[in-house]
């Protein structure tokens, strides 16, 4: 009795600072919408590398229960198996798990092993794919098979102008089994690093309307840049908006889940949830409820908190020189999630997220034109706008990450310099910058 | 009756206690005092940098013993293999705490551990006449490492195979996947050590890196509690690791012994009871009771999990494990400036 009796001011101090706190949010709503608070209510609140392994706050725990069944999922290491030809990872593949490239989920690190190479034949209209290789290398064979091609990837720097440091590039070698180089006219090919896997079911749950809301495909309002969504045929007529991996060729995280697991290890998934077999009918080698649990894991991820408070002058700095400098014109710093009954997440419906992409495609000139345009949804320039939420932790998380696609950028600096085409004024403005801003910008995008 | 020991060898617990109070004494009290910086050096410095050491070391006899193995294929020089790989097991498995890192992020902890064992593989491989480098070269991480080690050495029976048993293949292979375990034992040592090396790095953040230690506590102890017993409980033996020597039991107490010496051999007891003393108790001795409870799981899991005894000491485990992971938990949200 006594203690209830203890309790009874301090809960008539909370509810009067909680009547207070509503009072001051609803008066100004920038601050129910703090961009610290990057995921929302899924926000992460941790900074570690483990930051982009926790699942999102708020998930109940039903949800949080289906999170753990799906992560040993994720972390599974694959192998071959004897019950029918094929079966089990294989026989040729990248890698062996999904966290052998996507490390702590995190970004991948542009060394052969936990990377791959896309390749395509170039053509006079765009590329098509490689014969019998596709649209990607399988580096890696079980025992008795024989990889497509091994990668041979050589680094070497190229000077900028003025005093701008050496930017690095890769050259993509590869080595048939039998030991032949394939000549570089033979082929395009880009090395293609793991995306961080934070947010996936916060951009799966950004209405289709908001995203095409952006789009300008024909620059119409003339300022240069201008965002197309990548329209995947499904069929019947339907179109599905690409929104996931660095070209925007898959629409969501269930498929873009099976691509990884047929593309990258050789593993065949169920076709639905009323059967364990392949399109081909065979029994597939991750079923339809281990399909969906290792969906599930990626879609509850959070991302995390940024570094520093909206009101933080360093956030105020850089996050008015993002605008300035015209980097939000696609990066695009927040969306709202809809309002989906059937979200899978409850949390994830009405956020506001700090995501930072478009999910559009945009030019980026000829330094990041990699010269495949796999599917032939996009142009080899064409990318994808990458989220930039967790920028700041990607190499906490895996110190031997890059940035940009193949890893070649290795501070955000280098990445910045990259961008071209559509975003070549954006690139100006950073370059015309005093050392002092500049080192703002970098502070804040270190930050997130 | 159930036998209630673990099978863990006496020089391997000693060497193992050796490992986790190189520098300090066991549970050693650091000054009231303790700073973030004393903390991140004795981790790096008295825990991390002689665990490395001392698997390098074990790794050289592990792989030693494999060759002696390869040449004279005798029952005593089995189970002298057998011998060194008991003892290299626990060193490795105490630093799942501190995997973070070059183990991770340069793939070493893939080549030293990767599980399941890719039975098929090896299978097909020791069907190739003669063993070569090359043909070892084509071996994927789940046929090297200590569990392909440990499947040769022990196979997947019942009866543990005999000296005159393994093939010419089988020894190759063992002699070059010692050599090659050997290799990435010593690189995972170079990586932390030296002014560019993984542990300077940490030393220079001394916040952050107190925070890296509790959450790489907090991922063993997850994975000990959901994982290694709880989803055996639930899906069957086949997931046990080290089942084929039945030495299961001793991972998991060499698990929860590596998250309690990082908490306890590091001051980072101390620096957590300045923000919340109860806190740092409740925690302390969650992780004894978690060592306990892993302690009196029996050997041979894999072959013991109708025995409703077994059952209730891996529940027991569980149990004690998941408490420390609430609390590890929570002191990360305690120490945590968010």
């Amino acid at each position: 009795m006594t203690g209830v009796v203890r309790r009874r001011p301090l809960l008539v101090l909370a509810s009067a600072i909680l009547v207070a706190l509503l009072v001051v949010v609803v008066q100004n709503p920038s601050l129910a919408v703090d961009s610290q608070l990057a995921a929302g209510a899924l926000t992460v609140f941790n900074r570690t590398s483990a930051a982009f392994e926790k699942p999102a706050s708020n998930l109940t725990p039903e949800e949080i229960a289906r999170h753990d069944v799906g992560d040993p999922l994720f972390e599974r290491s694959h192998i071959p198996l004897a019950t029918h030809e094929g079966a089990g990872l294989g026989p040729l593949s990248n890698a062996n798990s999904c966290v052998a490239c996507h490390v702590r989920n995190g970004r991948g690190a542009p060394v052969p092993g936990v990377s791959l190479v896309r390749v395509a034949l170039q053509e006079a209209n765009g590329t098509t794919p490689v014969p019998a290789w596709e649209w990607q290398v399988q580096d890696h064979a079980i025992f008795g098979h024989q990889p497509e091609a091994t990668m041979d990837l050589t680094w070497h720097e190229e000077p900028q102008a003025g005093d701008e440091p050496p930017l690095q590039k890769v050259q993509v070698g590869l080595i048939r089994p039998n030991g032949d180089v394939v000549a570089d006219a033979e082929m395009n090919r880009s090395l293609r690093t793991a995306p961080p896997l934070i947010g996936l079911g916060l951009l799966e749950a950004v209405p289709d309307q908001d995203i095409l809301s952006h789009a300008d495909p024909d620059d119409r309002d003339g300022d240069g840049i201008s965002g197309r969504p990548v329209l995947l045929e499904r069929g019947r007529g339907e179109q599905a908006l690409g929104r996931f991996g660095w070209k925007a060729g898959t629409a969501t995280v269930r498929e873009q889940t099976a691509e990884a697991y047929i593309n990258d290890m050789g593993l065949t998934t169920a076709t639905g949830p009323e059967t364990n077999m392949t399109a081909e009918g065979q029994p597939a080698d991750i079923t339809w409820d281990e399909l969906t649990a290792v969906t599930f894991y990626s879609q509850s991820l959070g991302a995390p908190a940024t570094s520093r408070t909206a009101k933080d002058p360093v956030v105020s700095k850089g996050s008015s020189l993002f605008g300035e400098l015209h980097c939000a014109a696609c990066h695009v710093p927040s969306h709202e999630t809809g309002t989906d009954p059937d979200a899978v997440v409850a949390a994830i419906r009405g956020q506001t997220i700090w995501p930072y992409t478009d999910l559009l495609v945009h030019d980026m000139g000829p330094g990041l034109d990699d010269g495949v345009a796999e599917h032939g949804v996009t142009r080899s320039a064409e990318w994808r706008t990458a989220p930039l939420w967790g920028l700041g932790l990607a190499q906490r998380v895996n110190g031997k990450a890059g940035y940009l696609h193949d890893g070649r950028a290795r501070t955000v600096d280098e990445a910045i310099r990259w961008h071209g085409g559509e975003a070549e004024g954006a690139k100006e403005n950073y370059l015309a910058l005093a050392p002092k801003d500049r080192q703002a910008l970098l502070d804040w995008l270190g930050g997130l | 009756m159930t036998e209630f020991r673990p099978f863990i060898s006496k020089a391997s617990l000693t060497l193992m206690a050796g490992l986790l109070v190189a520098g300090c004494a066991k549970h050693k009290q650091p000054a009231d005092g303790v700073t973030t910086s004393q903390v991140s050096r004795t981790f790096v410095e008295s825990l991390v940098l002689p665990s490395y050491t001392a698997l390098a070391k074990e790794s050289k006899d592990l792989e030693e013993a494999l060759q002696t193995l390869a040449n004279e294929p005798t029952d005593a020089h089995l189970a002298t293999a057998r011998q060194q790989w008991v003892e290299a097991r626990p060193l490795w498995e105490t630093t799942e705490s501190w995997a973070f890192g070059p183990a991770e992020t340069e793939g070493l902890d893939g080549d030293l551990d990767d599980w399941p064992v890719s039975v098929l593989e090896l299978d097909q491989a020791f069907a190739t006449d003669p063993f070569t480098a090359d043909t070892f070269s084509r071996l994927g991480t789940t046929s090297i490492g200590f569990h392909g080690i440990e499947f040769v050495l022990y196979g997947d029976g019942s009866e543990p195979p005999m000296a005159a048993d393994l093939t010419s293949q089988q020894t190759s292979y063992l002699a070059l996947a010692g050599a090659a375990f050997h290799d990435t034992a010593d690189k995972l040592l170079s990586s932390w050590t030296g002014a560019d090396g993984f542990g300077a790095k940490l030393m220079s953040d001394p916040e952050g890196t107190v925070l890296e230690m509790v959450e790489g506590a907090i991922g063993t102890l997850e994975e000990v509690h959901l994982e290694k017993l709880g989803a055996v409980l639930e899906d069957g033996p086949e997931g046990l690791e080290s089942r084929f020597s039945g030495n299961t039991n001793a991972d998991i107490v060499a698990n929860v012994a590596g998250a309690q010496s990082v908490f306890e051999d590091t001051g980072l007891k101390q620096l957590l009871a300045k923000k919340d003393a109860d806190l740092a108790e409740q925690l302390s001795a969650a992780l004894a009771m978690s060592v306990s409870a892993a302690e009196a799981l029996p050997s041979r899991l894999s072959q013991r999990l109708d025995d409703p005894a077994v059952v209730e000491s891996m529940e027991t485990a569980i149990e004690a494990t998941e408490s420390a992971f609430n609390l590890m938990t929570q002191a990360l949200e305690t120490l945590d400036t968010f």
